[in-house]
Order: C-alpha cells, then sequence, then structure tokens
C-alpha cells in the first residue's frame, strides 16, 4: 500500500512539474531570419514596405476573432460564410494574398477578454489580436510579447490612416507608445457629440408644446407629457424621462442618461476633470454636482423622471419608450434606433431629437471619452508585423475610400444591409468628427440627387438608402422604421449637431491606479447609492457633502493623489 | 406503493387543500413559461414594448421560421446532443464505479477511507479556470467535445449521491450472492444496479440536464464559435448589455435585436428537457422494493 | 482469498475515475498558489511575484467587506433552508396525490424554471414587483400602499429568496421523489393497522424515510453558505439595493472590471473552499452522532 502510494505520489509530482514548465515556457521570440532575406526580393520588399502591396505568395496569420452572427446572413447568397471565408477574408486575400485562420472567436466584452486572457497564460497569442484595454497592452510589452509597429506604422499605413490618427492630436497613437516605440495601433473612438434629447413629438403637436431649448422647457414639456396624457394610457400611468439606473451620467456617449443635466450645472460626474490649475480632480465631488442633483430630485419628486427608474433593466427601459408609455429620453445621436419599433406599434408615433437642455448662451456642453480603450497588437516574432497596418488601411482607408469594383462594394453592402461585419479584426479607426463630418455634403447630394460629390463608399451606399427613405415620405407611404432611424440618427441629429453650438470638455485621465483594484469598487458603489438615494429622495441633496467626506476618507484623496503622479509621470 | 387512506371528511379536507397548493405552485411556474412562448410567437416589436403576456401579440410564426433556417441553431443543436450522449456514458460507467467501491464499509474495503477523502477535497478544491485550461489544452482537448466532458468526467455530488443509495441495499442480498460465489463486478451488476434504479435514474437526469445546459464550460475550452453547444450558442445571443458601454457597439446591438427569435431558441433548446423528464419519471414510479432505508 | 478478490476489484473499479480526478482535480490544484501571487498572465505561475496573504488581507481590507460576507452569508443560508423546505414540502405534497398524469404533468412543469436563464427571468421578476404589477395590485385590495420591492433594502432579500426557492424547487425536489419510492409500503400498512391517520404516517414513516436523503442533500449544500447565487443578484440588484445586495461574487466581479484579478478570484475561492470542507466535514460528524448515519 505504502509503495504503491509513494509510487502515486510521485507521478502526481512529476505530472505537477511538466504542467508547471509548461506554465511558464514563453512564445517564440526569436526574431526570424527569413524577413531579412525576403527583404532582397524586390516583389516581398514591396508588399513589406507599402500599404497597399500584394505578398508574392500566400500570407497566413490568426486571429483572435470577436465572434460575428454569420447566421443572420441565412437566406442570402452568402449563407455559406464564415470566419475564415467572407467577404472581408476573400477581399483581404484578393487585395494583399493574406489568409486569416481563427486562433479563437468569442463575443466582444468579457467572453473575448476572457479568452485573450487564456491565450496569453498559455503563451500562444494569436499573431494579430485586439486587446481589450491599456492594462492588457501594458503586460504584453513588459514581457516581451509583441511586436514593435513603429516601421511598420511608418510604411505600411495609409496616408489617409495618419491624418485620422493626427485628428485626434496625437492623444491616440501617444496611448500605445512605450519608451517612444509604437507597439499598438489604437482603436479610435470617435466623438459621440452631446447628449440628446429624444421627445415625442406627435404628443407635443397635440398639446401644442414649443420646441425646447432651456431646462424650464424640457419640464415644461415632461410635466404636459405626464399629467395630460397625450399618449391615452390613462391618468397617472405616462412615465416621465427614462433614465438608466447604474450609469445616471459619466458614459461619453451613454443611453438614457442625464449628461446634458450635470453639464449645464458644469457638472461632469465620473470623469477625471483639470481644476484649472493643472491638476486633476474628481468630477463627482466637486461642489457643482449639488445644484445639479437638486434640480433632478426635484424633477424625480414632481414625477417628471420615471419613479421606477432605480429597478428598471435595459429592455424594460426600451419597452416603456416604444410602447408610448413614456414620450422623453436623453440618449446619444442614434437614439432613433431604441425607438424605431415603436413606429411599428403606432403609425402616429414621432420622435424628434433636440440638442438641449442649453444653457443661457445657447450651447451645450459635453465631456469627451477615452479615446482610445483597445489595441491591435502584432506577436512578437510573426514574420510580417506590417501585416496590421495594411490590414487596417485596406480596411479603414482603401475599402471606404478608393474601391470602385461595383460587384465588391455590392458584397459589402448586403453585409451590412444584414447588420453583419466579418471582418477579422474589428477596431475603428475613422476621424474624430466622424459621424457629423459629411452630413453637409450628404444633405447637399440628398437635395440634388447627385451622390457625386460624396467621398467614401459608406457615404453612396448609405446615399440610396436615405434616397429611398426620402422618397417614400413624399409618396405619403408609411416609412420603413429602420430606414426611418438612420436618416434620423445620421442625417437629421447629425445636422442639428454639426449646427449646435457645442462646447467640449476633455476628462484627463482614463487609466486606473494601484489604489483602484483595492477601493475604487467600493467607492463607485458610493456614488452609485449616492445618486439613486438622493435622487429618489431617499436622501436629500445636503447628504451629498456627507458623501463627498467618505469618499475622501475611504481611498478618494488616495486614490486622487496617484491619478496626479501618474498624469505627471507621462 | 401509494399508502392506504380512509377517507373521513378530514381526509377530504386535506385533499383539497393539497390540490390548492399543488395547483399554486404549478401555475406560477406555468405562467412565466407559457409568457415566454407567447413572446416566441408575437411580433418581434410588440414583444420588446414589454406587450406580450401570455397570449401573442399579433401572432406569427416568422421566429420559428427563421429558426429553421438557421444552419448554427441545428448545428449547435446536434453538438449538444452528441456531447448529452457521451457525456452520459462516461459519467453514469464512473459514477457507478466509483461510486459502489465508496460504498462499502473501510472493514470490506480497505483503501475506502482513502479514496473517500481523496474524493470529497477533490470535490470541495479547485485549482481555478487557467491550471484547469492549461491541462486540458496540454492534452490537446481544446475545440473538442472531450473538453467539454472529461474535466468533470467524475461528478462526485452524484458519485455520493449514488454512493448513499448504494449503501441503503440491505447487506443480506449481497452477502446471499457471494455464497454462489458470485464476484463484485457481479453483484454490482445483478444485485446493487437494479436496487438503485431510482436514484440511477436521477443521477442519469441530473447528467443529461447539466451537460444540456451547461454553456460556460465551451465558453473557456472552445475556440470557434461554429463548434460552440446550443447553450453556449445561445448565452452568445443575449449579450450582457449591461458590460458595453461603447455606444457603437449599443448601436450594433440595438439594430439586430430580436427577441421574438431568442424567445424561440429558447422554447426549442428547452423542449428536449420537458421531453427527457417525463420519460425518466416511470423509474422513480415503479422504484424497486427493498425493505427499510436503515439496516 | 476470496476478501483478496474483492479488494482488487474495489481498486479495480475506482482507478478509472481516479485517473480522471488526478489529472483533471488534483494537477490543476497547483494553481491554487496563485492565491498567494500577484499573477500576470503573460507572467505565468512561475514568473508572477509572491505576495504572501495579501489578497486574503485584500478581502478584509475593502471598505465594506463585513458587509458583503454578512450579505453573502445570510442570502446563502436563507436561500440553503427555505429551499429544501420547499422542495421537501412540494415532494411531500405531490406525493399525495395518486392521479397519475396530474402528478406528472406538475411535476415536470415546477422543473422547468430550473433552466431559464435570470437575464431573461429579471424582466418577469420585475414585472411582477412594480407598481402596476400583481403584487402590489394585491396588496391594494387590503388598502396596502404600493411598494417597490425592488428598490427597498426591507424586501429587496426576501424577494431574492423568495424568487430563487421558486426557481428552484421543481429541480430540487426530483431527489426526494425519488427517495420516497424507496420506502417500504410494509410500513404505510403496519401504521394503517396501528390506526395511524394521514399525518401521523407522514410524520412516523415518510419523514423519517426521507431523512437520510434530506440530511445528505443538505451536507451536499452547506459549502454553498460562501455563494449566495452571482447571476441572480447580478441581474436583479441595483445601486438602491446594494447595502443588502451586494456579496462577494459580486463584488469581485467588480473588481474584475478596474483590474482582471486572477489572484483575488482564487482566493475567494480557496477561502471558500476551506469554509466548504470545515462544514461538511463538520456536518457529517454531527450527522453521525445525532442520527446514527453516515454521510460519507
Amino acid at each position: 500500500m505504502t509503495v504503491k502510494f509513494r509510487r502515486t505520489c510521485s507521478i502526481l509530482l512529476a505530472a505537477l512539474l511538466s504542467v508547471a514548465m509548461v506554465g511558464c515556457s514563453k512564445a517564440d521570440t526569436s526574431t526570424t531570419n527569413t524577413s531579412s532575406v525576403k527583404l532582397n526580393d524586390p516583389a516581398w520588399k514591396e508588399a513589406m514596405t507599402t500599404p497597399f502591396g500584394a505578398y508574392p505568395e500566400t500570407v497566413t496569420y490568426s486571429v483572435g476573432q470577436m465572434a460575428t452572427k454569420f447566421t443572420l446572413l441565412a437566406g442570402s447568397p452568402y449563407a455559406k460564410d464564415n470566419a475564415t471565408n467572407n467577404v472581408w477574408t476573400r477581399y483581404f486575400k484578393d487585395k494583399l494574398n493574406v489568409q486569416n485562420t481563427s486562433k479563437f472567436e468569442a463575443n466582444d466584452g468579457k467572453d473575448y477578454n476572457q479568452k485573450v486572457s487564456m491565450a496569453i497564460v498559455s503563451g500562444e497569442i494569436p499573431d494579430i489580436m485586439v486587446v481589450p484595454d491599456y492594462s492588457t497592452l501594458q503586460q504584453l510589452y513588459e514581457n516581451d510579447l509583441i511586436a514593435d509597429l513603429t516601421d511598420a506604422y511608418k510604411n505600411s499605413t495609409s496616408d489617409r490612416i495618419k491624418e485620422i490618427y493626427d485628428s485626434y492630436g496625437g492623444r491616440v497613437l501617444d496611448s500605445a507608445k512605450f519608451d517612444g516605440k509604437l507597439m499598438a495601433l489604437p482603436t479610435t473612438e470617435i466623438s459621440h457629440g452631446p447628449g440628446i434629447l429624444w421627445l415625442r413629438k406627435d404628443w407635443m403637436d397635440k398639446l401644442g408644446l414649443q420646441e425646447p431649448k432651456t431646462m424650464d422647457d424640457i419640464e415644461h414639456i415632461i410635466k404636459e407629457f405626464v399629467e395630460k396624457d397625450p399618449g391615452g394610457n390613462g391618468a397617472g400611468k405616462t412615465v416621465g424621462l427614462v433614465v438608466d439606473n447604474e450609469n445616471v451620467a459619466g458614459i461619453s456617449g451613454g443611453q438614457y442618461t442625464f449628461n446634458n443635466i450635470f453639464a449645464l450645472y458644469g457638472a461632469f460626474p465620473k470623469q477625471w476633470m483639470d481644476d484649472g490649475k493643472g491638476n486633476a480632480v474628481y468630477g463627482s465631488i466637486q461642489p457643482e454636482m449639488k445644484p445639479a442633483l437638486t434640480k433632478l430630485s426635484d424633477m424625480y419628486k414632481k414625477g417628471l423622471i420615471d419613479r421606477q427608474f432605480a429597478v428598471r433593466t435595459g429592455d424594460d427601459r426600451k419597452a416603456l419608450l416604444t410602447s408610448g408609455k413614456s414620450g422623453s429620453f436623453i440618449d446619444n445621436w442614434w437614439g432613433s434606433w431604441i425607438v424605431a419599433d415603436s413606429l411599428k406599434l403606432n403609425k402616429d408615433a414621432k420622435w424628434v431629437s433636440y440638442v438641449a437642455p442649453q444653457s443661457e448662451d445657447g450651447s451645450v456642453t459635453m465631456f469627451t471619452g477615452n479615446p482610445s480603450s483597445s489595441y491591435l497588437v502584432v506577436r512578437k516574432g510573426f514574420e510580417h508585423p506590417e501585416l496590421a497596418a495594411k490590414i487596417v488601411s485596406l480596411q479603414y482607408d482603401y475599402q471606404r475610400y478608393e474601391e470602385k469594383d461595383e460587384a465588391t462594394l455590392k458584397e459589402f453592402s448586403d453585409y451590412s444591409a444584414l447588420n453583419v461585419s466579418g471582418s477579422p479584426i474589428v477596431i475603428n479607426i475613422d476621424y474624430y468628427d466622424a459621424f457629423y463630418r459629411n452630413v453637409g455634403i450628404m444633405k447637399h447630394a440628398l437635395e440634388t440627387g447627385d451622390p457625386s460629390e460624396l467621398k467614401s463608399n459608406n457615404d453612396i451606399s448609405a446615399y440610396h438608402s436615405y434616397k429611398s427613405y426620402l422618397d417614400s415620405v413624399k409618396s405619403g407611404k408609411a416609412p420603413d422604421p429602420n430606414a426611418w432611424a438612420g436618416y434620423t440618427a445620421s442625417i437629421t441629429t447629425a445636422s442639428l449637431v454639426e449646427k449646435s453650438n457645442i462646447k467640449e470638455v476633455n476628462p484627463v485621465f482614463f487609466g486606473s491606479t494601484a489604489s483602484m483594484a483595492l477601493k475604487w469598487p467600493t467607492l463607485s458603489k458610493m456614488e452609485l447609492e449616492m445618486y439613486l438615494k438622493i435622487i429618489t429622495g431617499d436622501q436629500t441633496p445636503d447628504d451629498f457633502d456627507k458623501f463627498v467626506d467618505t469618499w475622501k476618507k475611504t481611498g478618494g484623496d488616495l486614490i486622487t493623489k496617484e491619478v496626479n503622479e501618474a498624469l505627471a509621470a507621462k | 406503493m401509494s399508502p392506504i387512506y380512509v377517507h373521513t371528511v378530514k381526509s377530504r379536507v386535506a385533499d383539497i387543500i393539497i390540490w390548492v397548493l399543488l395547483l399554486a405552485f404549478t401555475l406560477s411556474c406555468l405562467i412565466p413559461l407559457v409568457n415566454l412562448v407567447a413572446i416566441s410567437f408575437s411580433d418581434n416589436a410588440a414583444a420588446s414594448a414589454n406587450l406580450v403576456s401570455i397570449f401573442p401579440v399579433n401572432p406569427t410564426f416568422s421566429s420559428y421560421e427563421k429558426l429553421l433556417s438557421d444552419t448554427q441553431f441545428w448545428r449547435s443543436f446536434m453538438i449538444s446532443v452528441e456531447r448529452v450522449v457521451l457525456g452520459l456514458i462516461v459519467n453514469v460507467g464512473l459514477m457507478i464505479l466509483t461510486a459502489y467501491p465508496l460504498s462499502k464499509s473501510s472493514r470490506q474495503f480497505r483503501g475506502q477511507k482513502i479514496y473517500m477523502n481523496l474524493v470529497i477535497f477533490a470535490m470541495l478544491f479547485s485549482g481555478g479556470l487557467i491550471p484547469t485550461f492549461m491541462v486540458v489544452k496540454e492534452l490537446h482537448l481544446l475545440d473538442s467535445i472531450w473538453a467539454l466532458i472529461l474535466p468533470g468526467a467524475v461528478p462526485i455530488g452524484n458519485v455520493i449521491l449514488l454512493m448513499n443509495a448504494f449503501r441503503a441495499v440491505p447487506k443480506s442480498l449481497e452477502e446471499a450472492a457471494k455464497i454462489d460465489g458470485a464476484s463484485q463486478w457481479r453483484i454490482l451488476g445483478r444485485i446493487y444496479l437494479p436496487v438503485v434504479l431510482p436514484t440511477l435514474a436521477t443521477v442519469t437526469l441530473f447528467t443529461i440536464v447539466g451537460h444540456w445546459n451547461d454553456y460556460f464550460g465551451a465558453l473557456v475550452y472552445i475556440n470557434k464559435a461554429a463548434n460552440y453547444p446550443l447553450q453556449t450558442y445561445i448565452q452568445q445571443l443575449s449579450v450582457e448589455v449591461q458590460n458595453i458601454t461603447d455606444p457603437e457597439k449599443l448601436m450594433e446591438l440595438a439594430k439586430i435585436s430580436d427577441k421574438t427569435l431568442n424567445a424561440a431558441k429558447i422554447v426549442v433548446s428547452t423542449l428536449p428537457l420537458l421531453l427527457i423528464y417525463p420519460f425518466m419519471q416511470k423509474y422513480f414510479v415503479s422504484g424497486i422494493v427493498v425493505g427499510s432505508v436503515k439496516e | 482469498m476470496k476478501n483478496k478478490k474483492d479488494q482488487t476489484a474495489f481498486h479495480l473499479m475506482l482507478a478509472p475515475g481516479m485517473i480522471f480526478l488526478i489529472i483533471f482535480s488534483f494537477i490543476p490544484m497547483f494553481g491554487i498558489v496563485m492565491a498567494f501571487q500577484n499573477y500576470v498572465p503573460a507572467k505565468g505561475i512561475s514568473g508572477s511575484s509572491w505576495v504572501g496573504l495579501d489578497n486574503f488581507k485584500f478581502m478584509l481590507q475593502i471598505p465594506d467587506s463585513k458587509q458583503i460576507f454578512a450579505n453573502t452569508i445570510i442570502i446563502a443560508l436563507w436561500k440553503i433552508v427555505v429551499g429544501t423546505i420547499v422542495s421537501i414540502v412540494f415532494a411531500l405534497l405531490l406525493n399525495e396525490i395518486r392521479v397519475r398524469f396530474a402528478k406528472r404533468f406538475m411535476q415536470t412543469v415546477v422543473y422547468l424554471p430550473n433552466f431559464l436563464s435570470w437575464a431573461i427571468l429579471a424582466t418577469v421578476v420585475m414585472n411582477i414587483f412594480s407598481y402596476e404589477g400583481p403584487v402590489n395590485a394585491f396588496l391594494g385590495w387590503f388598502g396596502i400602499d404600493p411598494v417597490l420591492f425592488m428598490a427597498s433594502n426591507t424586501w429587496f432579500r426576501p424577494m431574492l429568496i423568495l424568487t430563487d426557492v421558486w426557481k428552484g424547487f421543481g429541480y430540487g425536489s426530483i431527489i426526494y421523489l425519488a427517495s420516497l419510492t424507496a420506502i417500504d409500503p410494509g410500513l404505510y400498512e403496519a401504521a394503517s393497522m396501528d390506526g395511524a391517520n394521514r399525518f401521523k404516517k407522514l410524520w412516523y414513516v415518510t419523514l423519517p424515510g426521507l431523512m437520510p436523503t434530506i440530511l445528505l442533500v443538505t451536507t451536499l449544500n452547506l459549502p454553498n453558505v460562501l455563494n449566495a447565487g452571482f447571476d441572480q443578484i447580478f441581474n436583479l440588484y441595483n445601486p438602491l439595493v446594494y447595502q443588502t445586495a451586494d456579496i462577494i461574487d459580486t463584488y469581485v466581479y467588480r473588481v474584475g472590471l478596474v483590474e482582471r484579478q486572477y489572484s483575488l478570484g482564487t482566493a475567494v475561492g480557496l477561502l471558500r473552499s476551506v469554509v466548504g470542507i470545515i462544514l461538511i466535514l463538520s456536518a457529517n460528524k454531527l450527522a453521525q452522532k445525532l442520527t446514527d448515519y453516515r454521510i460519507f
């Protein structure tokens, strides 16, 4: 027995050790010599040092794939397409002579992030992948797992991509630089514009209400909605402003938020702001918060905010709006997509967007978001680090602006009509002001019926769908809700934003610090409780001072110090 | 089997109370299910506006039509079936083989204590996701259906249930067989297994349901979405919107949200569970007479 | 001689299971050391730095760790206790019914909610407990003012327990229904002869017959006292009820949003295991002492 036991033990130990060894073995990081050989060959050299040159032989690369719902293609000619054979991969093959394989696939978000961690743990990261946050990027750099893309960026990104990055004034590219080396191609987060107030225009018309500008206007309109019940919900059954319970404010481009109302009072909750003296301060504890909270709690008391907003789920919020129980919410420019269904349920429903509430000078202030939240990296040792730059150039420049082949473009537009992406690399690189950048040209084209001025292929295909929407409106037909949503978001609201007086403030810090891991969940919990308790009247606005006090003592001051140190070290 | 009652008035009142309670229990569970079915037959706009209660609104079969043409759904369905079958064989086999010796007293089986302690230790302690993942990877099981079966090959909770059922079998049966010269294998197969049939049916049901319903294993061990079993596929449909704050991604989700189709997928994926249970119940009712539980 | 043959048979039977346990349970257990490290995936276990008990200290240093631990244990215990009782009661009630079709139908229906995810049920629960929902309508008949249950620190926990028990009791009752069939009908006959009524038979025959199963299932559930049901709470809670509903898992989840924390997760898991093994072994001892019934 004991002999047996001992033997078992030693087998176990051996197995244990072998696994532990594997655990510490690293990915092959030896630089390949073949690449320098290939550089002597002009055809290879051309491919490896230009944005759009094709490789003489097919180059295979593995990626971490964000899952695409190819099932949406069912019934189309592309029904058999998959992650390695779809409109994008065929395009890449055709133009660059490259073929992807997927190392792993997962839904964007938590699942994808987990796969990335698993790939890092097992020492086998894909040749090219998107990492979801800065700390993972940092980890990969510190452990020498990713390639330096400085040269690849210089040689193999197109001029337009460089111009796009420049539209962020260095904020984006710098975030991926370590010791002067560019270690990733960062995603760009385009401006989401200010918060947009969406109201039921048919209700306003019924009640003879004017377009809102100030906070008072808004309160008046919602009060009329709630009291006079223009939607016929029954007395007392119409719900006020629909708002998120966990993100009452503080998400750039957030849904169902109070961002605009806070901004009206100069408050920028959840943002690290410059206090004007060069120090970073946390927006949620600034004195400007108090009057904003006072206002909101007053609105809640009057029934102008959904009485049950604290417990609603995302589905519930959408349902309140599409079912006609509520006729108001503050969202972003594409809020029309949220309420598109209400047109199906009620022919008379009409939603209109406003940039409101405006301050006395007619302006609306917005805070900008984290300019880059995810990063495209290349595995160290991959023979063609420039491929990442080439794919990005092809995907976000050439295909959008230069491609003229009708058949190819039709495939792409079929895909987007079905809301399928398919690209092995899902990031976005676009101009900072992308959503309203070309709206003037687009409107002009729609008026004249001549799309020749339009710059990008996306715009051209959008032009046709807007055109058919406008035609259907003209002929008095009920518009397709999706066509309506697209037009209302990208044309009506975008041009509204373009015309409006928008002021931007830039938060100064988006990362995390050492103490945050320990204290931040508690602090943000306190903060969320504070919003809800004060707004719903559980606490008075005066309790805000107590919150600030506790926040500082519970680690807020320490974290503020760390944030300032981190900024100073940059 | 069923107890014999004297039908007094008191007993009648008790009967009524019992029926009322049972119906209340049943109804409370039935309503959300009916609601789900109603949603799957409704118009998507109405469903996402929360207008559907227990009857479909603007009834339509469109969700089910879409479902029929969803090749991945059926592919995943078949993967799940395969997983259940393979998992059932492995799990139930190992469960019986592990539980039987453990059910013996340490007098009868000298290693019993050590094995039992190992099993309990394995039940409660776990190295966590990453080390298990490493082992699965080193065995080259990633992306294979075995990665969903082998790491949980010995379901310890079920082993303990079964072990206790074995223990409740009267010793006299075994002793009689031994006199006839039967081996332990024979005793297990011919005497113990038939006697513990109700418990065996229970743990079999648990195993089937466990394999059918697990979505997490595939998220970790399967790298190609085409190889996902059904529940993982369905779980991936309802992404937790709570975690996504990037407006562009939210817009994509808003565009493709299809509440009724998702409901239909859940309904169809739950059907097998609905069918398997009554089938298993047969074994509970025809429980074999074994005498008292305690010896 | 014969006994030796038996011994070999027993070892052989256990061999395959043990091999699987060694490969997939014992070998990965070396990962528990992550609990004493600041684990960084890119560095692996051998490359990550050792931090001693820091991860455990961290748990205690969390500004509201007391509240979180208390919430977890209270919610989990209630769920175990109420869940077990309701499952047993349901099984006993069903056992009294002799209409076979009805019996099977009800049994099948109540087992189904277990398979619906909380993400789906959240909307249903929200509607039931909203101002306009049936619960408030019911209270309205008695002139009680509507309550927003999901936003109330008084009501949120009972609501969690109630809905969790509702979801799981049907599935939980399966095992009791199976054990009911194993009770010797002779005992009922004997009790009838002694003139026992229905209730007495339940008390003196059925319940004692179920006792081993009850003890067994409860013991197996005990390690769950530090596991209050992440999915449910995550889908139902809101900041107003953090005070009574924030549990270890929801907290760790939110920590993970700040920084992915494998080490903390492992430390929490280890703590759970240690508590679990203490509880399960004591329960075993206790059961043996009180009822002479050994579970392991």
